[in-house]
């Protein structure tokens, strides 16, 4: 593959220290999602497919893989524009399946534009 | 049109990262609709944008028994973390497809295969390929979407 690469292990500032760079590579978020309440997505990264399941019930599936599942793994997750509450869900969680569920401040399920990432280590 | 590098044994994140910043996004109007349980409602599918730029450029997503495997490897009971992340990276990735053929790979990647492998045994089909616009137009009502009984699985097969 014909791309520049520069290898470091340590990146060093003049003043304020030096940060292994194991810490950008493990710090990145791995998935990023934006979609509406249909699931279709607008602003994503290492998504295949939005699942609309139901009212509030949404489930995104990843193309590369984390090594443990989504809900092992530091999701944050919140609702754009809606005054919901993103949950992640973790009986259909896998290492390619971030499964969430949208409630509004009675505890039901609703409907919701939602965003989301995830850090964790790529399979 | 751009041309894809050989990424056979390139990280398939660095190649996603590749073609966020060389494709443009496609969104799809295919939507894939199936029922996995009789007791629930239709779920929709929907194919990712940059996915299906991906899919259609070809060189970059793995083939997707790949996918199958890794699922095996999860199914195990003493499934820990996965091991064999390298057959995404380093299986040759597949040829680019019609928009078409990437809701087939995307419905055996995505869908259950209890689903896709038997959409046709049953008094209906479990699964439909059809346009956004086929869809009802709001969500109200949105647990008690069904696949329409009026779709016969002979008639599809035709």
């Amino acid at each position: 593959m014909a791309l520049g690469k520069i290898k470091a292990d340590t990146l060093e500032h003049s003043t304020a220290g030096a940060l292994d760079t194991q810490y950008v590579v493990k710090g990145s978020a791995k998935v990023t999602i934006a979609a509406n309440d249909d699931a279709v997505l607008f602003k994503s990264f290492n998504v295949s497919s939005g699942v609309d399941q139901a009212t509030g019930d949404y489930k995104y599936n990843l193309t590369n893989a984390l090594t443990t599942t989504t809900a092992e793994n530091c999701v944050t997750a919140c609702a754009l524009g809606y005054e919901n509450i993103i949950r992640v869900k973790t009986a259909a969680a896998t290492t390619s399946v971030l499964d969430l569920h949208s409630i509004n401040t009675s505890g039901s399920s609703a409907n919701g534009w939602q965003g989301a990432a995830i850090h964790g280590d790529l399979a | 049109m751009t041309d894809t590098p050989e990424f056979q044994g390139t990280h398939l994140f660095d190649r996603l990262c590749w073609a966020k910043e060389n494709l443009d996004a496609v969104q799809s109007d295919y939507r894939v609709v199936y029922e996995d349980s009789i007791d629930e409602c239709a779920k929709i599918l929907v194919p990712d944008p940059n996915w299906m730029a991906c899919a259609l450029q070809g060189g970059i997503l793995p083939p997707v028994q790949v996918y199958w495997e890794l699922a095996k490897d999860e199914a195990q009971p003493d499934f820990v973390k996965h091991t064999r992340g390298h057959l995404l990276h380093n299986t040759k990735p597949v040829e680019a497809m019609t928009e078409e053929q990437a809701i087939e790979y995307l419905i055996m990647k995505d869908c259950p295969q209890h689903v896709w492998r038997n959409w046709n045994e049953g008094n209906k089909p479990k699964m439909v390929i059809c346009r956004k616009e086929q869809l009802p137009s709001t969500r109200e009502w949105r647990n008690a979407w069904k696949i329409t009984e009026e779709l016969s699985v002979t008639e599809l097969a035709a």
